[in-house]
């Protein structure tokens, strides 16, 4: 069954005045449980407009949410819960960190929640070991540490909340190569570990490839697809005229089929991309010498 | 001469008030020249020195040992660092901490005003600096609604109006989505080849640094590979060892050639890629 | 949302209004204040007739001063009612025990509110009609006389320029630590006033931090755009009186004088 079911879902800013603009434009949608789902557009696409609807921050102009088939807004003094069972991790998260050590910056979700302290504890030491920061860490000032490390002790934050459901929006934005693959490591381990439904809002088609299952593209608003990963690259050309670059290896797996090459047309990694030729390679020439 | 910028042998901890040091050293005995004309971009991970190396060049910093040189004078000279300035502009990375003014056009011609440049000649450089960059239309808009990629050229015709022989990116795409990325370097690869500006452009995105004449490559405060982009991205151990990106196209020969078919790795563009590959077949 | 407030915005156009040299603007602003607060409500009129025909120059849609009230209202309504019961003298139009509506009353209420409303009015013209940088321009020149006397009269116009500029970057800042907080459960609506005061920590410590960040990372740029404080530095726009600002001060000082003499006469 779908943990999250949008209806109809629309969202327009400034409603009623000149300014109005539609952000989110009747989306409908359904995420099953324990999904790790990509969720790409470019810019003023919508996609974070939508993701602020999941967990109750922005209420819709139109249309529902429904969280275990239930309106998130059906009882608007129930929407905190809503907001600690759907957690959301905003675009540079570091920015947020407020409090005088690690530990308590990563606390103060769950201390919201009306835990206890040793409930707290066993939280904040869990979630630390998921996204990688030593122990030592705990007691230090959040805003001595490096960007990455700031980064994880916000990301920490609301995997210490134990949702149902992360959204991470660009997680990775601003951060290099070795930094990137860190953060979408931990991420890709705290999937498997908790079994719970991950959405990673991205700009990169190259991160998404690499973690997710399904991917939702958003175009002005709309929801343009939502399907298996492999299908959404296969309409490779049709995401690059809505200004997403698919990533380098597709486009070129692209070329050698348009010169002749039967190899499939939905490669979106390396991997399987050098998988494909090397069979190919193997059936033309014998495979000799192929180890 | 035909040196814009050289850094000899320069050695770089950070220290505080007092002089005391307060890191570990950020740039070991770096030596570098850039000619005149040139784009070259700095690559690197972060921490690797890199913007250090920037902020030398533009004598924000001064070096504790070795030298650097701008236009030939050198930055320890501090009666000369408006001079060096004048002459170098630096772009930072976050769009929104460079603009100082209200409007776009007001803060274009923040730069030149300091400069105590006649006011005509002010107004003509300002429009002429808003049209290279493509933002003309938006001169009288405030900063809060432009996109980041639109700040980043305003930003950048802030220095080009000042005239400069050369400009110093720092990172100017970290914070901006594709489309402002794709704006901005295509600005910058315009300063170079339309104006002949001095470009180095500090950058962790190989796919940036493809875009320039030389790349040079850091790593805890050294300097580890100096060439073309073609030389420098088809050795992709060598690059992700350091926690660099490689082009997927010369990944992808990577590991053509691991599993033993006979290729060589020297392809970065899909083109060229996909005319190696097709070799193999042929 | 913060976003939506528009007092000390600017709108660009190219009304009259909007050409007028930004130093005369202020006078007369000031000169226009004097009128709304002296003497009795007949004066008034002055200064009513004269913001009218100001605000029709400057062609911008009577909507955004609304804007820019709207949120002053209660205000309006506080100051009306204390007026209306605290003022007891002239004739009684209706009594209800010891609640007295009477004629100064009703008229000082209507003073009080007519002033405000058009002081807020009057005010935001100038802003909305004249660039910031004009404007702290306008004061730097107005203000320059001090120099002699050691005041930083640049600084401080570069200082209000700046505050300007982050304004809108640092109240949407404001809106997304709210926003990424509220993720995290916290509430800024229940509880006493100490429970809010506390819940406000979570928003005004990274603001703080990124706050003066962007002070620092600011303070390097401009140096790195050759600012030397004032030494040396011209501007763009330089400010000329044209025939069009004295004509335009000289109808300011005819209503001033009509405003005057009315409170004096009637």
């Amino acid at each position: 069954m779908a943990i999250l079911r949008t209806e109809e879902l629309t969202y327009q800013y400034s409603a009623g005045t000149p300014f109005e603009k539609t952000a989110v434009d009747h989306v409908d949608l359904e995420i099953e449980e324990g999904a790790f789902v990509g969720v790409i557009g470019s810019t003023g696409s919508g996609k974070s407009t939508l993701m602020q609807h999941f967990n109750g921050l922005l209420r819709p102009t139109s249309g529902a949410v429904y969280l275990d088939g239930m309106d998130i807004w059906a009882d608007k003094t129930k929407i905190r819960d809503v907001r600690f069972q759907v957690g959301l991790v905003f675009q540079y998260p570091e920015y947020q960190l407020f409090e005088e050590t690690v530990y308590r910056d990563i606390a103060y979700g769950p201390k919201n929640m009306g835990l206890t302290e040793s409930e707290i504890k066993e939280r904040v030491l869990e979630t630390a070991e998921l996204v990688g920061l030593p122990e030592e860490l705990l007691e230090q000032s959040p805003f001595a540490l490096s960007g990455g490390q700031k980064r994880r002790v916000a990301i920490a934050g609301v995997m210490a909340l134990r949702p149902r459901i992360l959204i991470l929006d660009e997680p990775t934005a601003g951060l290099d190569p070795m930094g990137r693959e860190d953060i979408l490591g931990e991420i890709r381990a705290y999937h498997k570990k908790t079994g719970g439904t991950v959405l990673l809002v991205s700009h990169s088609m190259e991160d998404v490839a690499k973690c997710a299952e399904k991917i939702l593209v958003m175009d002005h608003g709309k929801k343009f697809c939502y399907e298996d990963t492999a299908a959404v690259f296969r309409r490779a050309q049709e995401l690059e005229t809505l200004g997403l670059s698919v990533p380098q290896v597709t486009r070129i797996c692209m070329e050698l089929r348009r010169r002749g090459l039967p190899l499939g047309d939905d490669i979106y990694t390396v991997q399987q991309a050098a998988r494909q030729l090397a069979a190919l390679y193997q059936g033309r020439k014998g495979g000799a010498s192929i180890c | 001469m035909n040196v814009q910028l050289k850094a000899d042998h320069v050695w770089f901890h950070y220290t505080d008030e007092e002089g005391n040091r307060t890191s570990e050293d950020v740039l070991k005995d770096v030596s570098l020249e850039i000619k005149k004309g040139s784009f070259t971009a700095i690559l690197g991970h972060n921490g690797s020195g890199k913007s250090t190396l920037a902020r030398l060049l533009n004598a924000i910093l001064v070096p504790i040992s070795g030298s650097v040189w701008v236009n030939g004078i050198e930055t320890r000279d501090e009666e000369q660092l408006y001079e060096i300035r004048r002459h170098t502009g630096m772009v930072f990375q976050n769009p929104d901490n460079q603009i100082v003014a209200t409007i776009v056009e007001e803060d274009v011609a923040f730069g030149p005003e300091n400069l105590g440049i006649e006011p005509q000649e002010i107004r003509r450089r300002v429009d002429e600096a808003l049209r290279a960059v493509d933002m003309y239309e938006y001169r009288l808009h405030a900063p809060s609604q432009l996109s980041g990629g639109q700040k980043q050229r305003v930003a950048i015709a802030g220095i080009i109006a000042m005239r400069p022989d050369c400009i110093i990116l720092d990172e100017p795409t970290a914070m901006l989505d594709p489309r402002g990325r794709r704006e901005v370097m295509k600005t910058i690869r315009m300063l170079n080849e339309e104006h002949g500006i001095t470009v180095v452009l500090i950058t962790h995105y190989m796919d940036e640094a493809v875009q320039a004449d030389r790349v040079v490559v850091m790593d805890d405060g050294k300097i580890i590979m100096d060439s073309t982009p073609g030389a420098v991205f088809t050795k992709p151990e060598l690059l992700q060892a350091v926690g660099l990106d490689v082009p997927q196209a010369a990944e992808l020969l990577q590991s053509l050639k691991e599993a033993g078919l006979p290729v060589e790795v020297t392809a970065i563009d899909e083109a060229s890629c996909a005319d190696v590959i097709m070799n193999l077949f042929a | 949302m913060l976003k939506d407030i528009t007092i000390g915005q600017y709108f660009p156009g190219n009304s009259l209004l909007h050409r007028l040299d930004a130093r005369f603007k202020i006078v007369m602003t000031l000169l226009y204040i004097v009128m709304l607060f002296m003497g009795a409500l007949y004066s008034l009129v002055f200064g009513v007739v004269y913001c009218v025909m100001a605000l029709i120059l400057s062609r911008l849609p009577v909507k955004l001063f609304w804007k820019s009230l709207r949120p002053l209202l209660p205000i309006l309504l506080f100051t009306a009612v204390l007026d209306l019961l605290f003022i007891t003298d002239g004739t009684v139009y209706f009594q209800l025990g010891f609640f007295k509506l009477t004629e100064d009353g009703v008229l000082t209420a209507l003073q009080m509110v007519l002033r405000i409303i058009f002081l807020i009015i009057g005010s935001s013209l100038l802003t909305y009609t004249t660039s910031p940088i004009q404007l702290t321009d306008a004061i730097e020149r107005l203000l320059s006389p001090l120099k002699k006397l050691k005041f930083p009269v640049h600084s401080f116009a570069m200082m209000m320029t700046i505050a300007l500029r982050f304004i809108p970057t640092l109240m949407e800042e404001t809106d997304k630590i709210i926003a990424a907080q509220k993720a995290r459960g916290a509430s800024f609506d229940t509880g006493k006033l100490k429970d809010k005061a506390k819940a406000l920590v979570p928003v005004l410590i990274p603001l703080f931090v990124s706050a003066f960040r962007r002070a620092e990372e600011l303070a390097t740029a401009m140096e790195c755009r050759c600012y030397r404080g004032d030494v040396g530095r011209t501007k763009m726009k330089q400010m000329h009186a044209a025939a069009r600002d004295w004509a335009a001060l000289g109808v300011t000082l005819v209503f001033l004088i009509g405003s005057a003499a009315a409170s004096l006469l009637l």
